[in-house]
This record gives C-alpha cells, structure tokens and sequence, in this order.
C-alpha cells in the first residue's frame, strides 16, 4: 500500500527541462575545451620527457669526460698546499683525500650545472604545442 | 570507446540522469543541469574505464551521483528539516509547483536515501542494481529503502 503510494508520486514525474539539444551542444562544448587542454598537457609533458633525457644524457657524458681527467686535475692541484685535517677527520676517516673530494665535489657541481643547462636549453629549443597550431 | 560512440550513450540517457538530478536537487533544474554537465564531462575523462557499455548507464548514474555529493559538500549543508522547508529552487521550471509536494517531501529525506528511492521508484533499478550503482551493499540499499519509505510517509501525512 505505501510502496504504491510513492510509486503514484513518481509515476507521473516527468519535469520540464530544457532543451536537450543546447544542453548536448553544451556538453560537446565543454568535451571540446577538455580535448584542447588535455592535447596542451600532453605535448608539454612529453617535451619534459625529451628535456630530461637530453639532461641526463648530458649530465653522464659530462660528468664521465670529467672522471676521465681526474688524474690530470689532481696532477694541477698537487702543488697546492691544503690547510692540515682536523683530529676527528683523521680519526674517524684515515684514508681520506681532501683533493680528491675537491674534485668530485666540483666534477658533482659542474654535472649539475650541465644537466640543468642543457634541460632548459631543450626546453626552450622544443616547439610547443601551441606554437604547431 | 571512442567519442562518438560515448556522444551516443550520453544522448539515449541524458533525459534520465536530468530527470534524476532534478529530483535529487529538489526542483533546481539549472543546478541539475550543471550537475549533469560535469558528470558527463567527467564520464568522458574516465570513459576508459566502462568497459561495457551495457553498464554505460548505471556507470553513468553513478557518476551523477558522487558529483551531485561534490557539489553538497562544497556548500552549506542543510542539517535542520525546518531550514529545506525554506529552501526554494533558484530556477523554476514551468511546473515546478506542480511537484512541490514532492520536492518538499524530498528535501527533508537524507540524501541517500533520496537517490535510492529516486532509483528505485522513479528508474525502476532493482535492489541489486542500485547496489552496484551506488557501490554499496544490497543490505545497505534494502534499509535506506525501507527507512526513506517511513520518512515520505511521514513527511506526507504530516502535509496533508
């Protein structure tokens, strides 16, 4: 008996709602702006992608140039005299090798430096998409 | 699913799911619509994941519906029955007095349980089919049914 009642409350519903015609031409609309923001994201993503390969690479064969000259920096420096290590250095880390830490530090800081330089540099260099349209 | 098969789909239900949200907003066509406006868009981002299209429709229902509490939860929430009795529809379709009673009667039912006796009684889904819709049990669905019958009952002896 109640499960009639509502159903008859239901049974005639039928609201007056606008046109479905403009409210598909909306829904399409609204598809197509998600179309062209999903294609603009995609193509920056994919030249982030290429960006960061080129990186990379550039970082590793920089940096592998670099490891190769060790010997020959260490040669330059070896004249330069370097304040003595402090006890708990010498305690803690008998072999250590301040020049040799110099190097890397700077080989390290350098690779960075490349890498970053040659990401933006891609970046920049890369046609955007809007630039294809 | 490509997206004149999804454009497809979408016009054999939009009339339903408008319907549907006309309801669950209690008479607000215009907020129906802009509800229906995102689910679709929605739907259409994450059309990958309809496998079926025979289940395009309770996909879609579900959709509507998780958007329609999206849209609850970033305004205020009416947690006193004598304040949906002021609540009016900023957009008033033609017949909008017409089903009053029955928007009235709506608005005073938890929100869940509104969708579920919308499903049922005016889309005809089966208690199984409003649990896979909803993503809830079929127990769950069977007590929300049950509690929003007693709730219009009382609401409408109450108006009458």
């Amino acid at each position: 008996m109640e499960d009639d009642n509502i159903r008859s409350l239901f049974a005639d519903f039928d609201p007056d709602l606008s046109s479905s015609f403009q409210f598909m031409d909306r829904v399409e609309r609204e598809i197509d702006n998600m179309e062209i923001v999903h294609k603009h994201l995609t193509a920056r993503r994919q030249r982030s992608r290429i960006a960061m390969a080129v990186a990379a690479c550039v970082g590793f064969v920089v940096g592998f140039m670099l490891a190769l000259y060790i010997p020959y920096f260490e040669a330059l420096i070896q004249g330069v005299s370097l304040p003595a290590m402090p006890d708990f250095v010498t305690r803690f880390a008998p072999g250590f090798d301040a020049i040799a830490m110099i190097l890397w530090v700077c080989i390290g800081v350098i690779v960075i430096v490349a890498s970053v330089g040659s990401y933006e540099l891609t970046l920049s260099l890369l046609p955007s998409a809007r630039r294809k349209e | 699913m490509n997206r004149e098969e999804y454009i497809s789909l979408v016009k054999s239900s939009e009339k339903g799911i408008r319907r549907f949200l006309t309801a669950l907003c209690c008479g607000d066509t215009q907020l129906a619509d802009d509800i229906a406006q995102d689910a679709f868009v929605k739907a259409y981002l994450a059309m990958d994941s309809c496998k079926d299209s025979q289940k395009f429709r309770s996909w879609i229902f579900r959709i509507a519906y998780n958007t329609f509490l999206n849209q609850r939860r970033s305004q205020r929430v009416f947690s006193d029955y004598d304040d949906a009795l002021n609540m009016t529809a900023e957009t008033r379709s033609d017949d909008t007095f017409k089903y009053q009673a029955l928007y009235q009667a709506l608005a005073k039912i938890p929100s869940h349980e509104r969708t579920t006796i919308l499903l049922f009684y005016m889309e005809g889904y089966s208690a199984k089919e409003i649990s896979q819709t909803l993503e809830i049990s079929q127990e769950a669905v069977r007590q929300q049914l049950s509690r929003g019958r007693v709730h219009l009952r009382n609401i409408l002896q109450t108006a009458n």
